[in-house]
Order: C-alpha cells, then structure tokens, then sequence
C-alpha cells in the first residue's frame, strides 16, 4: 500500500541534518536583533534627538515591507551601494547576508516589544534608582532592562517563533537550509514525493518551535517570583 | 544643611511652586503638611531633582549648590548621592531581594565592597526588624514591611538628608503605627529628614519645624508649638480644624 517514494527515516535524517543551520541563523540574528532591539527602544524612549526619528522610520520600514523584498534588497543592493565607496562584499557567504536581514527585521519588532515592556516596568523604579544615587546607565542595566526582558517573555516568545519560520526564506538566496535541503530532495526526484516531504518538513518547525514555545514558558516561571506584587494595588 | 532658594516649578500653564525659600539645619527633623495638591510632595522631588524646578537654587552642604537654569549632570547625580528617599508606594526594587535592595545603591554608586555592604545592610535589617526577610523578594512582604525596607535602604546610604514621601499614605492604619514609631527612632538618632505628611500627630511629636503649604506657598512655618497648636494664619486654622473636627454624627 505504499506509495511513498521516500523512506520516511533517511528523510527526517535529510532534513534534521540542516537543522542547526537554520538554529544557527535564529540565534545569531536574535542576539543581534536582542542587542539593537535595545538600543533602539531606549532610544526612542529617551527621544534622543535625530535618531530617535530615524529609529522610527527604521522600524515602519521593516515592519510594513516584506521580509523577502528586505533579504533581496540587502543581497542584492547592499554590494552595489558599498562598491561605490570602494567596498567589495561580493565574496561574503549568503548566510552572512541572511543573518544580517534577519537580524535588522526582528530587531524592529524586538524593539516594540521592550519598549513596551520598559514602559510597564514603570518610572517609579527608575526614580528609586536615581535616589540611591545611580546614573541612568546603571539603573537600566541593574533594574530597569531585566525586569523589562521579564515583562517581555511572552511577546518576545511571539517573535522568536515568527522569526524561526522566517528563515525559510534564507533558502532564496542559496543557503541550504532545512527549506533549502528539502527544495533539493524534491528536485532530485522530479517533484515527486512532494506531500511526504512537506509532512516532514512540517513536523520538524512544529518540533523545534513547540520546544522554543516550552524555553519561554520555563523561562517565564523561573522569573515570575520576583514580580507578582500582592500589597501593591 | 540645605538651602532652597526661590523654587518655582510649572507643569504646563499649571504654576504648582511658585517662588519656595527654606532652610534646614543639620539634625532637623522637618515637617510638611498642607492640603492634596498644595505642590508639598512636587517641593520635596524637586530637592533631589527627580522634579526639575523651573527656577531657583539648591545648596547642600557648604559646597554643592545648584542653579536650576544651568544643572550639569554630575552635580544632579552628587546632589542625589548626598540625599536618599522614601516613596510613597515604596518602590523597592522589584528583581532584588530584601537584602540586594538595600546594598545596591551600596556598591552600585558609592562602590563599597560587598562584603561591606552586605554587613550594613544585616545591621540594618535588625534595626527596622526584619533580619529573616533578608532573601525575599518586595512582593512577598506586607506594605509596612516594604516601607521599612525602605526606610532601611536610605539609612543604609547614610545621606546628608531622607526625603519622606508620604511614607504612610499607602498604608492601612494598623501598619502605619509600625512605621511611624521606627521614623521617630531615626528621628532621635539626629538625622536630618524632611517629611511629607498627612499625619499631623506625628508632625507635631517628632519635628522641630513644621512648614504649612498651600496653591504653591509656604503660609507658614516654626515650631510645632506654633504652627500646629497656636497658628496664626486663617488658612492654617482652617486646615487644622478640619482635620481635628468631631465627627457630627454617629452611625
């Protein structure tokens, strides 16, 4: 009865052995996007004159163009504008490109999400801060930004996932990621066999991203002792 | 000491301080009591700048004195090593421990050793009472155990003057007695404090100078004796009587 052309074990071998390329892109563009994500919150929340609107332009750009049109335009475009200052990158590895748009595209979502959880933390902290005599740089990383990454677990999940599965368009550029490998398995066979493929391939983002789903959820409890606050309101 | 001189603070069109003068001496133990929205609590941020006055100037000490039109950042940041605060809402640290809080302005900005640290923060723990919450966290405590982490984590800085926030306001009243009798210890330790507050009892007991605001001025100001029991001004009267009237029925 069966009509698979594929045997389903040496496929999951196939497509799991491009893996740790694809965590390889999620966690190198995470901490990147982490970093900027950051920067530019604070940025835009202290409004820093000139970048904090060109912050603001950045992020509507990222957000309100396609992933794919940013990867190509960065691919593409970036080695152009930069050999006209003399600059050649023509002979960086695609995945180097790949991270870098991963990382600039999450790191515009990234930095709504602190933001936002910045804000919730409260001026009250900050202030309690400044009265033990700290300087705001002090404040943010000792008070401020870990209780604000807490604050943020569950919409940074969001993301994180979000950006999981936007790495399958790293493919588009040539990087044989789990896409890339099954793009080959599927040309290698003349596109048959297409639906077992696509089953695997399903079940692999599922597993990866249902284990990222458990991370933040663990994370999220491990952290919550310190927050609830039951004689505050 | 410290010396205000012609504080005036505007949100918007709305003029909350309009032109404050007072000094303090060393071992003062100062009182402000006035009606809500007096600008009593927008005075006493302004003293360690977490309210920028509009104009005047703040010495502290016999050296540092700052121009409101012109404050440099390291002169904020010295004024406000030299003072410490106490909230309203307590405003403990809410990722630290009961111990971490009181250390962290400790290390983080008079760069004491940790071992140093954390023996001021024990001895102080014993003193407000509360040596076996030492490795919990600000929500598990009560509000008036909270508030005197927080009276605790000022101490700990052993500033030139404590800023008092309304530190009972958010309590309920069986709390507010827990807190006020340790305020009055500090207070006969000879440290200088200026408090705002409602409670006018305590006012009179524990200070040597009471100020009266109201709609962004000092009315008046001296002793206890003066203000509180004998004043002279119809507003402070006023204010006084109502707060001391009998209630006019019975339930």
């Amino acid at each position: 009865m069966d009509s698979s052309i594929h045997e389903w074990g040496t496929l999951f071998q196939q497509v799991l052995s491009r893996l740790p390329l694809t965590l390889l892109m999620l966690v190198a563009s995470l901490m990147v996007g982490l970093f900027l994500g950051t920067l530019i919150a604070v940025i835009r929340i202290r409004k820093i004159p000139v970048l904090h609107q060109l912050m603001a332009i950045f992020i509507s750009f990222s957000r309100c163009t396609p992933l794919l049109v940013q990867l190509f335009l960065i691919y593409f475009g970036l080695p152009q504008l930069l050999s006209a200052f003399g600059i050649y990158i023509n002979d960086v590895a695609p995945l180097i490109f790949a991270i870098a748009t991963f990382s600039l595209h999450i790191s515009a979502y990234l930095a709504e999400v602190i933001r936002s959880a910045y804000i919730a933390v409260g001026e009250d902290q900050l202030e309690a801060c400044y009265s033990v005599g700290m300087t705001y740089s002090q404040a943010l990383r000792r008070v401020i930004l870990p209780q604000a990454f807490v604050l943020a677990l569950p919409n940074m999940g969001n993301t994180i996932i979000e950006l999981l599965k936007d790495t399958v368009l790293a493919f588009t550029i040539g990087v044989v990621d789990i896409m890339g490998q099954v793009r080959i398995i599927i040309g290698n066979n003349y596109g048959l066999g297409m639906f077992q493929v696509y089953v695997v391939i399903s079940i692999v983002y599922w597993g990866t991203c249902a284990f990222i789903e458990v991370i933040i959820h663990q994370l999220e409890k491990h952290f919550k002792k310190g927050r609830i606050n039951v004689a505050k309101s | 000491m410290i010396k205000l001189n012609g504080i005036y603070k505007k949100f918007k069109d709305h003029e909350v301080l309009k032109g404050i003068d007072l000094k303090v001496k060393k071992g003062d133990v100062l009182t402000i009591i006035g009606p809500s929205g007096s600008g009593k609590t927008t005075f006493l941020r302004c003293i360690n700048f977490l309210e920028k006055p509009d104009h005047g100037t703040i010495q502290i000490g016999e050296k540092l004195v700052i121009d409101a039109h012109k404050p440099s950042k390291r002169d904020i940041l010295q004024l406000r090593r030299q003072t410490a605060m106490v909230f309203q809402n307590y405003n403990l640290f809410q990722n630290k421990t009961v111990l971490e809080n009181i250390t962290e302005g400790l290390i983080v900005s008079q760069k004491k050793k940790k071992s140093e640290a954390i023996q001021i923060a024990e001895s102080l723990l014993k003193k407000v009472g509360l040596s076996e919450k030492r490795d919990e966290f600000p929500s598990s405590l009560s509000g008036g155990q909270q508030q005197r982490v927080g009276i605790a984590r000022a101490l700990a800085l052993n500033p030139d003057v404590i800023l008092f926030d309304e530190p009972t306001s958010a309590l309920d009243p069986e709390m507010v007695g827990e807190v006020l009798t340790l305020m009055k210890e500090i207070a006969r330790e000879g440290i200088t404090m200026i408090i705002v507050t409602h409670e006018i009892d305590f006012a009179r007991e524990v200070s040597n100078h009471v100020v009266f605001m109201e709609g962004g001025h000092i009315v008046e100001e001296g002793t206890p004796e003066e203000v509180i029991l004998h004043p002279t001004k119809e507003r402070t009267k006023q204010f006084l009587r109502r707060l001391n009237k009998e209630p006019e029925f019975v339930i």
